[in-house]
Parts: structure tokens; C-alpha cells; sequence
């Protein structure tokens, strides 16, 4: 660990590859669906942009379920130092659980990336 | 008299009936879901209460909305979490000799050889017993001291020597938290610089922006506190676990049910331990900037001076984990006294207590909120009345809740806990990290919030490791638009005198005492 008082640079080659997962996260939540919109624009030969499909599902959770496993997964199987079906598991279920919460309880509030496109 | 039980009255009425008269659960419900929410968190290692009620505040104001009916309920669930996460803290410590808050450190000394010797559920309950019973103590301290305070300083103290007092506590802050007191008001003053970027009390528009249009409303409050607080803590702590993989729980003895009682007689020769450890940890707490964990570390060690058995400590002693509970938990109540009757926060959980409060409904914290007014009913008009003042016993009166609930379900609760005490801190880390940002973007709409809790994030990461205490940061950050507004209306008032704040003798007296307490306890470090 990274002396205590001081900063080392292995403090900093730690919080570069920490922010690498979540920054790689995140651009799959703001990405992904509408690349994925885009892909599938390309295949039936359809113009909707995501932003007319940002309150629909599946598609307003592609980009949230895919960056939240992405930021996260890689993490815990850094700090535990393998891969685990449990954690998979395990994130899956809070995933599921904060789009209830902030999706479906609540109303006036959006996951990301909904609020930016 | 007659109008201070009058005020009371109504306070306690408000806290179980709407305006109109209708039973209202929705407050006690959620103190009770707060407490049981508290106690779970404080269980889990990895947690504590102030990431609890960080990531709580966004979600409650979404659910409850920022109307004044919905103050009660919010705060209500706030204050479980509060009481209930420095108990919930005492399973592993006890269970697995891991604190699962910081504050709970001490419990592990005599807890965990209490567990080997199979007497696990008997130190539970001590803990338990011992921490309501501080936790109680302090808040009777609390509904005394507040408001005497509160109206001695409303009585005393003007515009400028309000002022003077921020810039006290912000001193007293930096001098008893961190190792450098110098670093700990520098970074203070740059939590106040922060928090001063896009305001328009100065009447030119935005200031300090540096263009960004984004900034003009100033940087959103709960995702920097939440970067500086939650997320530096959960680098802090991945950086740590990722560094030393281990995982060392034992196993531990059955317990005989008979021997894990807590009798009359293990409570009669605690007393005296539980009393003192309370009465430490409810002064500690009165005191802003300083933490549970040396209240915790104070009452253990005046429990271990005042035994006739010293060397026995650290052996599996009750009046260890009595000493260290009661002790830690006795400061969740006072430390809301600086919070009530000054509006300054003194420790993480006030801070939360403060947000709510900003966020949710018109009533403020502070002096004022203990002016007495008199009880008038106006025809034509309606009733003149301090609302504030009710709504401050009604605060007081969900903090009795709380501890009938503690008294009560808290401890069954908390004993039924030791699965929790098992879940990996490296799983539940990244776990905190997507729910804060999925909090701070839902509550501050965009993606903006993000990169505010990131930068503020990693902000924190950078002063715990060079060992400079973040509370004085995130209270600058906080009290910065007050102090600037007292600041801004004393100039005024004085017809734009610069020195006015050095003109009136308390407030004078105020900033020497805080020249002097950081010129002192610089040199104490030294």
C-alpha cells in the first residue's frame, strides 16, 4: 500500500486503472444504446435516433446495465484477484434492483444516460 | 414555562398528525425503517452510517419531494440510520473481530475474546444494551442543551459575531482533526473557494466559472459531498483490499444460551462503566470535529484506569465492549447540539442531517430556530407561531422514537445480523460506487454530477492519504454561502466598514481564539 501521509505513484497507478474501468463504464452507459440503435437502424434500414426511444424498454437499459457491469465486475475481480459467477450474480441482482428503484418507483428521476440525450 | 411545554406539545403532535388532524405513520414508519436500515449498514464491513445516508438523502427527496410535509419523514430515516448504524457496527467487531465502522474498533479489544470464549450473543447484548443506553443519555443532553444554548447565543451574538463564530469552528475543526492544523484550514478555505464558484450573492452573476456554463449554478452540493465522503473512502478502501487479499474469518465456539444472558447483575456492575463512557462520548460529541472513534477510545480508556483489574482489558472483559459502546454511541445524540443550536455541523452524519434539511422544506437550522415567540391566534389571519421551533421538537421527539425502537426491537435485530458481517468488503465497494453514481445523476440530472462526484472523489482519496482530515473541507464547503451572507450583511450594516468584523469585542474574541487554538495546536503536533 501506498505510504500512509504521503502520495506514491503506485497511489497513482492505482487510481488510473480504477478510473479506467469506471471511465470505460461509463462510455458504454452513454454509448451503447444508441450504438446499438444505430446497429439496428443499419440492419432493418430504420431512421429512429435513441432519443425517441430513451423511455422505452429495452432500450433505455442497454447502456446502464451494460456500463454498470463494466465498471464494476473488473473491479471486484481486481480486488479479489479472480472471476467470480458469484459477484456476476450478485451485481446483476443490484442492477435489477436500482432500476426498480430509480425507473419504476420513481418517476421523476432517470437512469443514466437518460438525462443527457 | 407555560410556553416552552406549549411548544413541546405541539412538536410531539406534529411528529404523529398531519396539519388537518389525520394520524400520520409516515414519520415513525420511517424511523423505524431508518433504524433497522442503520443497524444493517453499521453490520455490514464497508459501510457506515454517513454512506447509508449519503446514498439515502437522493433517493428519500425523490420519493418524498422537498415540500415541508415531507422534512419529518426524511430526517426521520436519516436519524435511524444515525442511532442504529454505531450499534450495527458491534456484529463483526464482535463476531469476526472486524469493525464494521470505524468507531466500532475498540469493541473488537474485548468483544472478539468474549466470541472465542463462546460468549458472543452475551457481548451483543451488552453492546446493545450499552449503546442505547449512552445513545438515550445523549439525546436527553441534546433536548436540554440545544435550546439554552440556542437562545443564549440568539440573545448574544449579532451578524458579525455569527460570522466570527463560523470561522471559530471551522479553526477548532481544523486544530482537533488531522495531524496538521495549518493543511487541515487551507484545505477548509479551499472547500469555502469551491463552494463560492457560480453563486450570485454578489449581484455581478456567476463568479469563478472559468466559462463553463455548467458551473453557473455553482457545483452540485450532495454529489461533491458524496465524492469527498463516500467515494474517497471507497478508494481508499479497494486500493487496500485489492493490496492485501485476505480473508481470515474464523470459526467460532457454540455459546451456552444460559452464560450469553445479560442479568440484572451484569447490568448493576456495568452501570457505573456505562455512565462514565456516555458522559465522555456526549461531551466529545458536543464538540465539533471530533469523532466517535476517540470518544470510543476515551471511554475505554477511562473504563481500564478506573478498574481494579487493568491488565484484564483486552481479555474478554464486558465492561471493555459497555465502556467502548456506550462511549461511541453517546455521540450520535450530541453532536446534533452544535448542528441545532448553531446550524454548524460537527461530525459526517450532521453534514447529512444539514443537506436534508437545505434540501427539504423551509425550516433552517441555527439560533433563530429556538426564539420562543409568543403563541398568538390572530382573527382573520391565522395563528403566529415560531413553526421552526415545532418542527425542532418534532426532530426531538423522532429521536425518542428511535430509541423506543432501539430499546426495544433494536437488539433482536441486531443479534439476527451475523450473516451480513460475512459479505465481502471488495463486493460491496464497487457496489456503493454504482448506486452513489447512479444517485448523484438521478437527483442532479446529468452526467455533470458524475464528473463532480469523481473529481471530488478522488479529492478526498488525495487528502486521506496525505493524512489531512476532510472534515474541515466539506464544512467549509457547506458553511461557505452562510458565512459569505453573514459577511455580506455585516459590511452592509456597518455602512462598509471593512474592519467591522474586528469593531464588535465577542467577535474579536472569536477569531483571536481561533488564531490561537491553530497557532497552539500546530505546535502541540510538532
Amino acid at each position: 500500500m501506498g505510504a500512509i501521509g504521503r502520495l506514491s505513484a503506485d497511489n497513482f497507478w492505482f487510481l488510473f486503472r480504477f478510473h479506467i474501468a469506471i471511465l470505460l463504464g461509463l462510455a458504454a452507459m452513454y454509448g451503447l444504446g444508441p450504438a446499438f440503435v444505430a446497429v439496428q437502424n443499419a440492419l432493418t434500414g430504420g431512421e429512429v435516433e435513441y432519443r425517441q426511444l430513451a423511455d422505452t424498454v429495452p432500450y433505455k437499459y442497454i447502456g446502464f446495465v451494460a456500463g454498470s457491469l463494466l465498471m464494476t465486475l473488473p473491479t471486484i475481480a481486481w480486488a479479489e484477484g479472480r472471476w467470480s459467477a458469484r459477484s456476476a450474480v450478485t451485481v446483476l441482482l443490484v442492477v435489477l434492483a436500482i432500476i426498480v428503484i430509480f425507473d419504476v418507483l420513481l418517476t421523476n428521476v432517470q437512469l443514466p444516460p437518460n438525462a443527457n440525450v | 414555562m407555560e410556553l416552552v411545554l406549549e411548544y413541546v406539545a405541539r412538536g410531539v403532535y406534529a411528529a404523529f398528525f398531519t396539519p388537518e388532524g389525520a394520524f400520520n405513520w409516515l414519520p415513525t414508519v420511517m424511523v423505524l425503517a431508518g433504524l433497522l436500515t442503520g443497524i444493517a449498514v453499521g453490520a455490514t464491513p464497508g459501510l457506515n452510517g454517513p454512506f447509508a445516508m449519503a446514498l439515502s438523502l437522493p433517493l428519500l427527496i425523490s420519493f418524498f419531494g422537498v415540500s415541508d410535509r415531507a422534512l419529518l419523514p426524511v430526517l426521520g430515516f436519516l436519524i435511524g440510520i444515525m442511532k442504529g448504524a454505531t450499534i450495527g457496527g458491534a456484529v463483526p467487531a464482535i463476531l469476526f473481530n472486524t469493525p464494521g465502522t470505524p468507531d466500532a474498533l475498540m469493541t473488537t479489544l474485548d468483544g472478539y475474546p468474549m466470541a472465542k470464549k463462546g460468549l458472543g450473543v452475551k457481548a451483543l447484548r451488552i453492546a446493545h444494551f450499552s449503546s442505547v443506553s449512552g445513545d438515550t443519555l445523549s439525546d436527553i443532553v441534546l433536548f436540554v442543551a440545544a435550546p439554552v444554548l440556542a437562545v443564549m447565543i440568539e440573545n448574544v451574538l449579532d451578524v458579525p459575531e455569527k460570522a466570527a463564530l463560523i470561522i471559530l469552528s471551522l479553526a477548532f475543526m481544523a486544530a482537533v482533526a488531522g495531524k496538521s492544523p495549518l493543511k487541515a484550514i487551507t484545505i477548509g478555505i479551499f472547500g469555502m473557494l469551491l463552494a463560492l464558484i457560480g453563486t450570485t450573492l454578489s449581484g455581478y452573476g456567476p463568479r469563478m466559472t472559468f466559462g463553463i456554463a455548467a458551473l453557473g449554478n455553482g457545483l452540485p452540493l450532495t454529489s461533491a459531498i458524496l465524492g469527498v465522503l463516500v467515494l474517497s473512502e471507497v478508494l481508499v478502501a479497494m486500493e487496500d483490499i485489492a493490496r492485501n487479499r485476505s480473508s481470515d474469518l474464523a470459526s467460532l465456539p457454540p455459546g451456552d444460551a444460559r452464560a450469553n444472558r445479560l442479568t440484572w447483575l451484569d447490568i448493576r456492575q456495568l452501570s457505573p462503566t456505562i455512565f462514565r463512557s456516555a458522559a465522555i462520548g456526549t461531551i466529545v460529541g458536543a464538540l465539533p470535529g471530533i469523532g466517535t472513534t476517540l470518544a470510543a477510545t476515551l471511554g475505554y480508556e477511562a473504563a481500564r484506569r478506573t478498574s481494579r483489574t487493568p491488565e484484564a482489558f483486552g481479555t474478554g472483559l464486558p465492561e471493555g465492549v459497555a465502556a467502548t459502546e456506550a462511549a461511541n454511541s453517546a455521540v450520535s445524540g450530541a453532536n446534533l447540539i452544535p448542528v441545532m443550536s448553531l446550524g454548524i455541523p460537527g461530525n459526517f452524519a450532521a453534514v447529512f442531517i444539514i443537506l436534508a434539511v437545505e434540501s427539504v422544506g423551509e425550516f433552517t437550522l441555527g439560533p433563530s430556530v429556538f426564539r420562543f415567540t409568543e403563541i398568538k391566534v390572530i382573527e382573520d389571519y391565522g395563528t403566529v407561531i415560531n413553526k421552526d421551533l415545532v418542527v425542532a421538537f418534532s426532530i426531538f421527539t423522532l429521536m425518542v422514537i428511535g430509541n423506543v425502537f432501539n430499546w426495544t426491537i433494536g437488539g433482536v435485530f441486531l443479534r439476527s445480523l451475523g450473516v451480513l458481517a460475512r459479505v465481502p468488503r471488495s463486493l460491496m465497494l464497487p457496489i456503493v460506487f454504482l448506486i452513489t453514481l447512479t444517485a448523484v445523476y438521478a437527483q442532479d440530472g446529468g452526467f455533470v454530477a458524475i464528473w463532480v462526484v469523481i473529481a471530488f472523489g478522488v479529492l478526498g482519496y488525495i487528502l486521506r492519504k496525505l493524512e489531512i482530515s476532510i472534515l474541515p473541507f466539506v464544512i467549509g464547503f457547506l458553511l461557505a454561502p452562510r458565512l459569505e451572507e453573514l459577511v455580506r450583511g455585516g459590511y452592509s450594516a456597518s455602512g462598509g466598514d471593512p474592519y467591522f468584523l474586528l469593531k464588535s469585542p465577542i467577535a474579536l474574541a472569536f477569531l483571536i481564539l481561533a488564531g490561537a487554538l491553530l497557532v497552539f495546536a500546530g505546535r502541540g503536533r510538532h
